[in-house]
Protein backbone atom coordinates (compact mmCIF):
# COMPACT_ATOMS: atom_id res chain seq x y z
CA UNK A 1 0.00 0.00 0.00
CA UNK A 2 1.32 3.40 -1.37
CA UNK A 3 1.77 6.01 1.46
CA UNK A 4 1.60 9.93 0.75
CA UNK A 5 5.09 11.63 0.34
CA UNK A 6 6.18 13.79 3.05
CA UNK A 7 6.16 17.64 2.04
CA UNK A 8 4.96 16.52 -1.47
CA UNK A 9 2.96 19.56 -2.54
CA UNK A 10 -1.08 19.05 -2.88
CA UNK A 11 -1.61 19.22 -6.42
CA UNK A 12 1.25 19.06 -8.94
CA UNK A 13 0.31 19.35 -12.83
CA UNK A 14 3.33 18.29 -15.25
CA UNK A 15 2.67 18.81 -18.81
CA UNK A 16 -0.61 18.26 -18.67
CA UNK A 17 -2.29 18.01 -22.12
CA UNK A 18 -6.45 17.68 -21.89
CA UNK A 19 -8.64 17.92 -24.69
CA UNK A 20 -12.43 17.55 -23.61
CA UNK A 21 -13.80 18.03 -26.81
CA UNK A 22 -12.30 18.18 -30.41
CA UNK A 23 -9.42 21.16 -29.54
CA UNK A 24 -7.17 20.58 -26.60
CA UNK A 25 -8.19 22.70 -23.82
CA UNK A 26 -4.79 22.52 -22.02
CA UNK A 27 -1.63 22.13 -24.24
CA UNK A 28 0.94 21.13 -21.49
CA UNK A 29 -0.20 22.80 -18.44
CA UNK A 30 2.14 22.74 -15.41
CA UNK A 31 0.61 23.84 -12.07
CA UNK A 32 2.05 23.55 -8.42
CA UNK A 33 -0.33 23.75 -5.38
CA UNK A 34 1.43 23.35 -2.21
CA UNK A 35 -0.38 21.76 1.08
CA UNK A 36 -1.77 23.72 4.01
CA UNK A 37 -2.96 27.12 2.03
CA UNK A 38 -5.92 28.28 0.38
CA UNK A 39 -5.26 28.54 -3.25
CA UNK A 40 -7.83 30.23 -5.23
CA UNK A 41 -8.32 29.52 -8.95
CA UNK A 42 -9.89 32.81 -10.66
CA UNK A 43 -10.30 33.29 -14.44
CA UNK A 44 -13.26 34.02 -17.14
CA UNK A 45 -15.39 31.88 -18.12
CA UNK A 46 -14.01 28.45 -20.26
CA UNK A 47 -10.56 29.29 -18.76
CA UNK A 48 -10.47 25.66 -17.35
CA UNK A 49 -10.78 26.25 -13.90
CA UNK A 50 -13.22 23.63 -12.97
CA UNK A 51 -11.41 21.17 -15.11
CA UNK A 52 -7.76 21.46 -13.33
CA UNK A 53 -9.99 20.73 -10.07
CA UNK A 54 -11.59 17.66 -11.53
CA UNK A 55 -8.22 16.62 -12.90
CA UNK A 56 -6.21 17.09 -9.99
CA UNK A 57 -8.56 15.21 -7.89
CA UNK A 58 -8.69 12.00 -10.23
CA UNK A 59 -11.68 12.51 -11.53
CA UNK A 60 -10.96 12.59 -15.03
CA UNK A 61 -7.40 11.45 -16.63
CA UNK A 62 -5.37 14.06 -18.81
CA UNK A 63 -4.60 12.82 -22.32
CA UNK A 64 -1.18 13.07 -21.60
CA UNK A 65 1.23 14.61 -18.74
CA UNK A 66 1.20 13.54 -14.90
CA UNK A 67 -0.91 14.43 -12.41
CA UNK A 68 0.08 14.03 -9.12
CA UNK A 69 -2.02 14.45 -5.67
CA UNK A 70 0.27 14.83 -2.78
CA UNK A 71 3.08 13.29 -4.42
CA UNK A 72 1.58 10.29 -6.01
CA UNK A 73 0.07 10.03 -9.75
CA UNK A 74 -3.32 9.32 -9.53
CA UNK A 75 -2.99 6.43 -12.73
CA UNK A 76 -0.21 4.64 -10.77
CA UNK A 77 -3.38 3.71 -7.94
CA UNK A 78 -4.91 0.41 -6.97
CA UNK A 79 -8.98 1.02 -6.47
CA UNK A 80 -8.12 -0.22 -2.78
CA UNK A 81 -5.35 2.54 -3.07
CA UNK A 82 -7.58 4.47 -4.53
CA UNK A 83 -10.77 4.16 -2.18
CA UNK A 84 -8.48 4.25 0.97
CA UNK A 85 -6.75 7.72 -0.21
CA UNK A 86 -9.95 9.60 -1.35
CA UNK A 87 -10.89 9.57 2.67
CA UNK A 88 -8.88 12.19 3.03
CA UNK A 89 -10.05 14.57 0.52
CA UNK A 90 -13.59 16.54 -0.30
CA UNK A 91 -14.79 17.91 -3.25
CA UNK A 92 -17.88 19.99 -3.48
CA UNK A 93 -18.93 20.15 -7.12
CA UNK A 94 -19.82 23.21 -9.06
CA UNK A 95 -23.98 22.13 -9.94
CA UNK A 96 -23.76 20.27 -6.27
CA UNK A 97 -23.96 16.50 -8.28
CA UNK A 98 -26.00 15.57 -5.27
CA UNK A 99 -27.23 11.56 -6.04
CA UNK A 100 -30.81 12.24 -6.89
CA UNK A 101 -32.44 8.97 -5.82
CA UNK A 102 -31.43 10.30 -2.11
CA UNK A 103 -32.00 12.25 0.31
CA UNK A 104 -29.62 14.89 2.08
CA UNK A 105 -29.08 13.08 4.70
CA UNK A 106 -28.07 9.79 2.67
CA UNK A 107 -26.12 12.17 0.66
CA UNK A 108 -24.28 13.39 3.43
CA UNK A 109 -23.76 9.92 5.04
CA UNK A 110 -23.09 7.90 2.11
CA UNK A 111 -19.06 8.37 2.44
CA UNK A 112 -19.03 8.18 6.13
CA UNK A 113 -20.86 4.59 5.37
CA UNK A 114 -18.10 3.78 2.94
CA UNK A 115 -15.37 4.53 4.38
CA UNK A 116 -16.37 3.62 7.99
CA UNK A 117 -18.82 0.56 7.81
CA UNK A 118 -18.10 -0.57 11.20
CA UNK A 119 -19.22 2.78 12.46
CA UNK A 120 -22.22 2.77 15.08
CA UNK A 121 -25.27 4.12 14.04
CA UNK A 122 -24.96 7.18 16.56
CA UNK A 123 -21.11 8.00 14.99
CA UNK A 124 -22.55 8.13 11.47
CA UNK A 125 -25.51 10.85 12.60
CA UNK A 126 -22.92 12.83 14.67
CA UNK A 127 -20.71 13.30 11.51
CA UNK A 128 -23.58 13.93 9.21
CA UNK A 129 -24.86 16.61 12.08
CA UNK A 130 -21.93 17.78 12.12
CA UNK A 131 -20.98 18.19 8.56
CA UNK A 132 -24.56 19.56 7.70
CA UNK A 133 -24.23 22.52 10.94
CA UNK A 134 -21.30 23.67 9.17
CA UNK A 135 -22.62 23.97 5.81
CA UNK A 136 -25.50 25.53 7.04
CA UNK A 137 -28.18 22.71 5.66
CA UNK A 138 -28.99 21.42 9.01
CA UNK A 139 -32.62 21.70 8.55
CA UNK A 140 -33.10 20.09 5.41
CA UNK A 141 -31.58 16.60 5.67
CA UNK A 142 -35.10 15.12 4.88
CA UNK A 143 -35.67 17.01 1.72
CA UNK A 144 -34.45 15.42 -1.89
CA UNK A 145 -32.08 17.01 -3.88
CA UNK A 146 -35.00 18.11 -6.10
CA UNK A 147 -36.85 20.04 -3.63
CA UNK A 148 -33.12 22.41 -3.18
CA UNK A 149 -32.67 25.72 -4.81
CA UNK A 150 -29.33 25.42 -6.40
CA UNK A 151 -27.77 27.05 -3.77
CA UNK A 152 -28.81 25.01 -1.58
CA UNK A 153 -27.44 21.83 -3.36
CA UNK A 154 -24.23 23.19 -3.61
CA UNK A 155 -24.05 23.50 -0.20
CA UNK A 156 -25.16 19.86 0.50
CA UNK A 157 -22.42 19.27 -2.06
CA UNK A 158 -19.89 20.81 0.84
CA UNK A 159 -21.55 19.02 3.69
CA UNK A 160 -21.07 16.08 1.24
CA UNK A 161 -17.01 16.99 1.04
CA UNK A 162 -16.75 17.83 4.58
CA UNK A 163 -18.23 14.83 6.45
CA UNK A 164 -15.43 12.50 6.52
CA UNK A 165 -13.12 15.62 7.73
CA UNK A 166 -10.31 15.48 5.00
CA UNK A 167 -6.93 17.64 5.22
CA UNK A 168 -7.80 18.41 1.76
CA UNK A 169 -10.61 20.58 0.18
CA UNK A 170 -11.57 20.98 -3.68
CA UNK A 171 -14.01 24.00 -3.80
CA UNK A 172 -15.98 23.94 -7.36
CA UNK A 173 -17.39 27.82 -6.94
CA UNK A 174 -18.88 27.05 -3.29
CA UNK A 175 -20.47 30.07 -3.13
CA UNK A 176 -22.11 30.80 -6.49
CA UNK A 177 -25.94 31.20 -6.04
CA UNK A 178 -25.45 31.77 -1.89
CA UNK A 179 -27.03 34.76 -0.65
CA UNK A 180 -24.95 37.30 1.04
CA UNK A 181 -25.69 35.59 4.77
CA UNK A 182 -25.30 31.86 3.73
CA UNK A 183 -21.75 33.00 1.60
CA UNK A 184 -20.67 34.91 5.01
CA UNK A 185 -21.10 31.84 7.04
CA UNK A 186 -19.42 29.64 4.38
CA UNK A 187 -16.21 32.00 4.51
CA UNK A 188 -16.33 32.28 8.07
CA UNK A 189 -16.41 28.25 7.91
CA UNK A 190 -13.07 28.39 5.12
CA UNK A 191 -11.32 30.60 7.54
CA UNK A 192 -11.68 27.87 10.27
CA UNK A 193 -10.42 25.09 7.88
CA UNK A 194 -7.31 27.43 7.23
CA UNK A 195 -6.92 28.28 10.60
CA UNK A 196 -6.96 24.01 11.64
CA UNK A 197 -4.33 23.44 8.56
CA UNK A 198 -6.59 22.41 5.68
CA UNK A 199 -5.34 22.61 2.36
CA UNK A 200 -8.46 24.32 0.08
CA UNK A 201 -8.18 24.73 -3.39
CA UNK A 202 -10.79 26.56 -4.44
CA UNK A 203 -12.52 27.99 -7.81
CA UNK A 204 -14.78 31.34 -7.66
CA UNK A 205 -15.33 34.22 -9.45
CA UNK A 206 -16.12 36.00 -6.42
CA UNK A 207 -13.59 38.70 -5.50
CA UNK A 208 -15.08 39.11 -2.16
CA UNK A 209 -14.49 35.19 -1.24
CA UNK A 210 -10.80 35.49 -2.54
CA UNK A 211 -9.84 38.56 -0.72
CA UNK A 212 -11.07 36.89 2.44
CA UNK A 213 -9.63 33.22 2.18
CA UNK A 214 -6.78 33.74 -0.55
CA UNK A 215 -3.26 32.93 0.36
CA UNK A 216 -2.36 32.12 -3.34
CA UNK A 217 -4.15 33.24 -6.74
CA UNK A 218 -3.43 31.58 -9.90
CA UNK A 219 -5.40 33.18 -12.73
CA UNK A 220 -6.50 31.52 -15.72
CA UNK A 221 -7.27 32.08 -19.13
CA UNK A 222 -8.48 29.76 -22.25
CA UNK A 223 -6.35 27.01 -20.33
CA UNK A 224 -3.18 28.47 -19.74
CA UNK A 225 -1.88 30.38 -16.26
CA UNK A 226 -1.50 33.62 -16.71
CA UNK A 227 0.23 33.97 -13.30
CA UNK A 228 -0.10 32.42 -9.96
CA UNK A 229 1.90 33.08 -6.51
CA UNK A 230 1.11 34.99 -3.08
CA UNK A 231 -2.34 36.73 -3.09
CA UNK A 232 -0.70 40.04 -2.85
CA UNK A 233 2.18 39.80 -5.25
CA UNK A 234 -0.52 38.38 -7.64
CA UNK A 235 -3.06 41.25 -7.20
CA UNK A 236 -0.19 44.18 -7.66
CA UNK A 237 1.29 42.20 -10.56
CA UNK A 238 1.17 45.42 -13.17
CA UNK A 239 1.14 42.90 -16.28
CA UNK A 240 -1.45 44.16 -18.36
CA UNK A 241 -2.92 40.86 -19.06
CA UNK A 242 -3.63 40.31 -15.77
CA UNK A 243 -5.64 43.33 -14.86
CA UNK A 244 -7.70 42.59 -17.99
CA UNK A 245 -8.71 38.90 -16.42
CA UNK A 246 -9.00 40.95 -12.79
CA UNK A 247 -11.08 43.35 -14.16
CA UNK A 248 -13.27 41.01 -16.56
CA UNK A 249 -13.56 38.85 -13.33
CA UNK A 250 -14.80 41.77 -11.25
CA UNK A 251 -17.17 43.09 -13.78
CA UNK A 252 -18.91 39.64 -14.37
CA UNK A 253 -19.31 39.59 -10.04
CA UNK A 254 -22.01 41.19 -7.82
CA UNK A 255 -19.65 42.58 -4.95
CA UNK A 256 -16.23 43.88 -5.25
CA UNK A 257 -13.15 43.71 -2.80
CA UNK A 258 -10.72 46.32 -2.09
CA UNK A 259 -7.92 44.05 -1.55
CA UNK A 260 -8.63 43.32 -5.29
CA UNK A 261 -9.69 46.55 -6.46
CA UNK A 262 -6.11 47.70 -4.92
CA UNK A 263 -4.69 46.73 -8.58
CA UNK A 264 -7.67 48.45 -10.32
CA UNK A 265 -6.65 51.79 -8.53
CA UNK A 266 -3.12 51.43 -9.20
CA UNK A 267 -3.61 51.27 -12.72
CA UNK A 268 -6.36 53.57 -12.52
CA UNK A 269 -3.54 55.74 -11.56
CA UNK A 270 -1.90 55.43 -14.69
CA UNK A 271 -5.15 55.87 -16.73
CA UNK A 272 -4.55 52.88 -19.03
CA UNK A 273 -5.45 49.44 -17.80
CA UNK A 274 -8.94 49.71 -17.45
CA UNK A 275 -9.88 51.34 -20.62
CA UNK B 1 -17.22 4.93 -49.28
CA UNK B 2 -14.61 2.55 -48.50
CA UNK B 3 -13.22 4.94 -45.93
CA UNK B 4 -16.76 5.57 -44.21
CA UNK B 5 -17.24 1.67 -44.06
CA UNK B 6 -13.52 1.20 -43.16
CA UNK B 7 -13.98 4.03 -40.37
CA UNK B 8 -17.53 2.62 -39.11
CA UNK B 9 -15.59 -0.97 -38.82
CA UNK B 10 -12.83 0.08 -36.52
CA UNK B 11 -15.37 2.33 -34.25
CA UNK B 12 -17.21 -1.23 -34.23
CA UNK B 13 -14.17 -3.15 -33.23
CA UNK B 14 -13.18 -0.42 -30.78
CA UNK B 15 -16.75 -0.87 -29.03
CA UNK B 16 -16.28 -4.11 -29.14
CA UNK B 17 -12.99 -4.10 -27.81
CA UNK B 18 -14.38 -1.77 -24.52
CA UNK B 19 -17.27 -3.74 -24.16
CA UNK B 20 -15.05 -6.68 -23.64
CA UNK B 21 -13.14 -5.03 -21.28
CA UNK B 22 -16.14 -3.11 -19.59
CA UNK B 23 -17.65 -6.78 -19.22
CA UNK B 24 -14.57 -8.02 -17.66
CA UNK B 25 -14.32 -5.29 -14.68
CA UNK B 26 -18.24 -6.53 -14.22
CA UNK B 27 -17.13 -9.80 -13.50
CA UNK B 28 -14.22 -8.63 -11.62
CA UNK B 29 -16.13 -6.72 -9.56
CA UNK B 30 -18.78 -8.91 -9.02
CA UNK B 31 -16.84 -11.02 -6.66
CA UNK B 32 -16.92 -7.90 -4.35
CA UNK B 33 -20.40 -6.98 -3.72
CA UNK B 34 -21.80 -6.63 -0.45
CA UNK B 35 -18.72 -5.17 1.09
CA UNK B 36 -20.49 -1.99 2.44
CA UNK B 37 -23.77 -2.21 4.95
CA UNK B 38 -25.19 -4.73 1.87
CA UNK B 39 -25.97 -1.61 0.15
CA UNK B 40 -25.16 -3.64 -2.99
CA UNK B 41 -27.66 -6.49 -2.43
CA UNK B 42 -30.13 -3.96 -1.87
CA UNK B 43 -30.22 -2.68 -5.05
CA UNK B 44 -30.03 -6.30 -6.73
CA UNK B 45 -33.41 -7.12 -4.89
CA UNK B 46 -34.87 -4.06 -6.23
CA UNK B 47 -33.43 -4.77 -10.04
CA UNK B 48 -34.80 -7.99 -9.57
CA UNK B 49 -38.47 -6.45 -8.37
CA UNK B 50 -38.44 -4.18 -11.09
CA UNK B 51 -36.97 -6.21 -13.85
CA UNK B 52 -38.32 -9.55 -13.42
CA UNK B 53 -41.56 -9.60 -10.78
CA UNK B 54 -43.02 -6.00 -12.89
CA UNK B 55 -41.62 -7.84 -16.27
CA UNK B 56 -44.39 -10.85 -15.12
CA UNK B 57 -47.82 -9.62 -16.25
CA UNK B 58 -46.38 -9.12 -19.79
CA UNK B 59 -44.70 -12.10 -20.06
CA UNK B 60 -47.93 -14.14 -19.03
CA UNK B 61 -49.82 -12.60 -21.84
CA UNK B 62 -47.34 -13.11 -24.50
CA UNK B 63 -46.10 -16.76 -23.43
CA UNK B 64 -50.35 -17.43 -22.82
CA UNK B 65 -50.73 -15.88 -26.69
CA UNK B 66 -47.92 -17.48 -28.14
CA UNK B 67 -48.60 -20.82 -26.74
CA UNK B 68 -52.40 -20.10 -27.85
CA UNK B 69 -51.24 -19.55 -31.19
CA UNK B 70 -48.80 -22.41 -31.68
CA UNK B 71 -51.79 -24.83 -30.32
CA UNK B 72 -54.69 -23.71 -32.64
CA UNK B 73 -52.55 -23.40 -35.67
CA UNK B 74 -51.28 -27.07 -34.97
CA UNK B 75 -54.75 -28.00 -34.52
CA UNK B 76 -55.71 -27.50 -37.83
CA UNK B 77 -52.89 -29.46 -39.00
CA UNK B 78 -52.65 -32.05 -36.17
CA UNK B 79 -54.81 -34.29 -34.28
CA UNK B 80 -54.29 -33.42 -30.61
CA UNK B 81 -53.25 -36.28 -28.24
CA UNK B 82 -50.78 -38.18 -29.08
CA UNK B 83 -49.32 -36.50 -31.96
CA UNK B 84 -46.02 -36.35 -31.03
CA UNK B 85 -45.27 -33.75 -33.77
CA UNK B 86 -47.15 -31.29 -31.76
CA UNK B 87 -45.32 -31.34 -28.53
CA UNK B 88 -42.08 -30.81 -30.27
CA UNK B 89 -42.83 -27.49 -31.94
CA UNK B 90 -44.22 -26.61 -28.86
CA UNK B 91 -40.89 -27.54 -27.03
CA UNK B 92 -38.58 -25.91 -29.69
CA UNK B 93 -40.35 -22.67 -30.20
CA UNK B 94 -41.46 -22.16 -26.86
CA UNK B 95 -38.87 -23.11 -24.21
CA UNK B 96 -35.76 -23.39 -26.61
CA UNK B 97 -36.38 -20.66 -29.27
CA UNK B 98 -38.60 -17.90 -29.41
CA UNK B 99 -39.26 -18.14 -25.53
CA UNK B 100 -35.81 -16.81 -24.44
CA UNK B 101 -35.69 -14.60 -27.52
CA UNK B 102 -38.93 -12.57 -26.59
CA UNK B 103 -38.42 -12.37 -23.38
CA UNK B 104 -34.89 -10.95 -23.75
CA UNK B 105 -36.69 -8.56 -26.31
CA UNK B 106 -39.29 -7.63 -23.36
CA UNK B 107 -36.76 -7.00 -20.47
CA UNK B 108 -34.20 -5.19 -23.19
CA UNK B 109 -37.20 -2.39 -24.24
CA UNK B 110 -38.47 -1.97 -20.46
CA UNK B 111 -35.27 -2.36 -18.05
CA UNK B 112 -31.97 -2.19 -20.16
CA UNK B 113 -33.81 1.47 -22.00
CA UNK B 114 -34.71 2.63 -17.79
CA UNK B 115 -31.00 1.69 -16.85
CA UNK B 116 -29.13 3.45 -19.77
CA UNK B 117 -31.76 6.40 -19.18
CA UNK B 118 -30.95 6.53 -15.91
CA UNK B 119 -26.88 6.19 -16.11
CA UNK B 120 -26.63 8.62 -18.95
CA UNK B 121 -28.52 11.33 -16.58
CA UNK B 122 -26.25 10.51 -13.77
CA UNK B 123 -22.90 10.82 -15.72
CA UNK B 124 -24.47 14.34 -17.44
CA UNK B 125 -25.35 15.84 -13.74
CA UNK B 126 -21.78 14.37 -12.33
CA UNK B 127 -23.63 11.68 -9.84
CA UNK B 128 -20.68 9.04 -11.00
CA UNK B 129 -18.02 11.96 -11.00
CA UNK B 130 -19.62 12.49 -7.29
CA UNK B 131 -19.33 9.04 -6.68
CA UNK B 132 -15.58 8.64 -8.01
CA UNK B 133 -14.66 11.43 -5.51
CA UNK B 134 -15.74 9.92 -2.43
CA UNK B 135 -13.88 7.01 -3.80
CA UNK B 136 -16.91 4.53 -4.71
CA UNK B 137 -16.22 2.54 -7.50
CA UNK B 138 -18.83 3.07 -10.06
CA UNK B 139 -18.68 -0.07 -11.87
CA UNK B 140 -18.84 -1.88 -8.24
CA UNK B 141 -21.50 0.45 -7.07
CA UNK B 142 -23.97 1.43 -9.93
CA UNK B 143 -23.21 -1.44 -12.71
CA UNK B 144 -22.73 -4.53 -10.76
CA UNK B 145 -26.04 -4.83 -8.70
CA UNK B 146 -27.98 -4.15 -12.07
CA UNK B 147 -25.96 -6.66 -14.16
CA UNK B 148 -26.46 -9.53 -11.45
CA UNK B 149 -30.36 -8.26 -10.79
CA UNK B 150 -30.75 -8.63 -15.02
CA UNK B 151 -29.65 -11.62 -15.13
CA UNK B 152 -31.05 -13.45 -12.59
CA UNK B 153 -34.78 -12.09 -13.64
CA UNK B 154 -33.75 -12.75 -17.29
CA UNK B 155 -32.91 -16.50 -16.33
CA UNK B 156 -36.14 -16.82 -14.20
CA UNK B 157 -38.33 -14.91 -16.87
CA UNK B 158 -37.05 -17.60 -19.43
CA UNK B 159 -38.38 -20.16 -17.57
CA UNK B 160 -41.60 -18.66 -16.49
CA UNK B 161 -42.19 -18.01 -20.51
CA UNK B 162 -41.67 -21.67 -20.74
CA UNK B 163 -43.79 -23.04 -18.22
CA UNK B 164 -46.74 -20.02 -18.87
CA UNK B 165 -46.34 -20.75 -22.40
CA UNK B 166 -46.80 -24.97 -22.29
CA UNK B 167 -49.38 -24.34 -19.40
CA UNK B 168 -51.02 -21.90 -21.45
CA UNK B 169 -51.15 -23.81 -24.57
CA UNK B 170 -53.11 -26.49 -22.62
CA UNK B 171 -55.54 -23.99 -21.24
CA UNK B 172 -56.11 -23.08 -24.45
CA UNK B 173 -56.70 -26.18 -26.03
CA UNK B 174 -59.60 -27.30 -24.02
CA UNK B 175 -61.28 -24.68 -26.08
CA UNK B 176 -60.60 -26.39 -29.17
CA UNK B 177 -60.56 -30.26 -28.27
CA UNK B 178 -60.71 -31.51 -24.44
CA UNK B 179 -57.79 -33.07 -23.20
CA UNK B 180 -57.03 -34.44 -20.03
CA UNK B 181 -53.82 -32.23 -18.53
CA UNK B 182 -52.34 -35.61 -17.34
CA UNK B 183 -52.14 -36.90 -21.03
CA UNK B 184 -50.97 -33.60 -22.36
CA UNK B 185 -48.34 -33.09 -19.77
CA UNK B 186 -46.75 -36.46 -19.89
CA UNK B 187 -46.71 -36.40 -23.40
CA UNK B 188 -45.27 -32.66 -23.48
CA UNK B 189 -42.62 -34.53 -20.69
CA UNK B 190 -41.68 -36.86 -23.00
CA UNK B 191 -40.14 -34.92 -25.14
CA UNK B 192 -38.91 -32.07 -23.04
CA UNK B 193 -35.02 -33.30 -22.62
CA UNK B 194 -32.85 -31.69 -20.56
CA UNK B 195 -30.78 -29.96 -23.34
CA UNK B 196 -33.68 -28.15 -24.39
CA UNK B 197 -34.01 -26.74 -20.41
CA UNK B 198 -30.38 -26.36 -20.11
CA UNK B 199 -30.21 -24.38 -23.48
CA UNK B 200 -33.12 -22.45 -22.40
CA UNK B 201 -31.38 -21.18 -19.16
CA UNK B 202 -28.20 -21.03 -21.31
CA UNK B 203 -29.94 -18.47 -23.19
CA UNK B 204 -31.46 -16.64 -20.15
CA UNK B 205 -28.41 -16.56 -18.65
CA UNK B 206 -26.31 -15.13 -21.94
CA UNK B 207 -29.21 -12.77 -22.96
CA UNK B 208 -29.57 -11.51 -19.51
CA UNK B 209 -25.87 -10.34 -19.23
CA UNK B 210 -25.98 -8.92 -23.03
CA UNK B 211 -28.42 -6.64 -21.48
CA UNK B 212 -26.74 -5.50 -18.38
CA UNK B 213 -23.99 -4.70 -20.06
CA UNK B 214 -25.39 -3.13 -23.15
CA UNK B 215 -27.37 -1.07 -21.65
CA UNK B 216 -25.13 -0.14 -18.58
CA UNK B 217 -21.83 0.77 -21.19
CA UNK B 218 -24.38 2.72 -23.27
CA UNK B 219 -25.52 4.54 -20.70
CA UNK B 220 -21.80 5.33 -19.33
CA UNK B 221 -21.17 6.65 -22.91
CA UNK B 222 -23.33 10.09 -21.98
CA UNK B 223 -20.96 12.63 -21.80
CA UNK B 224 -22.19 16.39 -21.39
CA UNK B 225 -25.90 17.25 -22.78
CA UNK B 226 -29.28 15.57 -21.71
CA UNK B 227 -29.73 15.34 -26.06
CA UNK B 228 -27.22 12.61 -25.78
CA UNK B 229 -29.40 10.30 -23.53
CA UNK B 230 -32.48 9.82 -26.19
CA UNK B 231 -29.65 9.23 -28.76
CA UNK B 232 -27.60 6.24 -26.83
CA UNK B 233 -30.98 4.68 -25.29
CA UNK B 234 -32.06 3.84 -28.91
CA UNK B 235 -27.84 2.75 -29.75
CA UNK B 236 -28.83 0.39 -26.56
CA UNK B 237 -31.52 -0.87 -27.80
CA UNK B 238 -30.17 -1.38 -31.48
CA UNK B 239 -27.38 -2.98 -30.20
CA UNK B 240 -28.58 -4.70 -27.81
CA UNK B 241 -31.18 -6.42 -30.01
CA UNK B 242 -28.82 -6.99 -32.26
CA UNK B 243 -26.32 -8.96 -30.16
CA UNK B 244 -29.29 -11.29 -28.55
CA UNK B 245 -30.17 -12.01 -32.02
CA UNK B 246 -26.49 -12.91 -33.05
CA UNK B 247 -26.22 -14.80 -29.26
CA UNK B 248 -29.39 -16.65 -29.83
CA UNK B 249 -27.84 -18.26 -33.37
CA UNK B 250 -24.83 -19.16 -31.82
CA UNK B 251 -26.00 -21.27 -28.76
CA UNK B 252 -29.00 -22.52 -31.50
CA UNK B 253 -25.98 -23.71 -33.57
CA UNK B 254 -23.64 -25.16 -30.65
CA UNK B 255 -26.79 -26.74 -29.32
CA UNK B 256 -27.91 -28.42 -32.85
CA UNK B 257 -24.33 -29.60 -33.03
Amino acid sequence: MKQWIDGAPALTLEGVIYSPGAAPLFKGLDLTVPMGRCTVFMGPSGAGKSTVLRLGAGLIPPDSGTVLYRGLDWSELSDHENAVFREGMGFAFQNGALWANKSVYQNIELPYLYHRPKAERQEVRDAVARAAHQAGIQGQLALRPSQLSLGEQKSVSLARALVMDPPVLFLDDPTGSLDAQATEKQLQLFTELKRAGRTIILVTQDPLVTSRIADRLVLMKAGEVVTEGEFAEVTRNPNPEVVAILTSVLSQAATFSGDILDLLSIDQGDGDALK
Amino acid sequence: MIARWGSAAIKGFRDLFYGCGFFWLIIRESFKLNTHRGVGWKVVVMQILFTGVNAMAIILLIALSLGAVIIFEGAQVFSLGQNSLLYTILVTIITRELGPLLTAFIVMARSGVAIATELSNMVISQEIEAYMAVGINPISYLVVPRFLGVTVSVVALTVFFSAAGLAGAWLVVQFVQPLPASEYFTNLLLHLTLTDLAASVVKGLVFGMIIAVVSTYHGFEANQSSTEVPVLVIKAVGRGFGLLIVANILITLAYLI
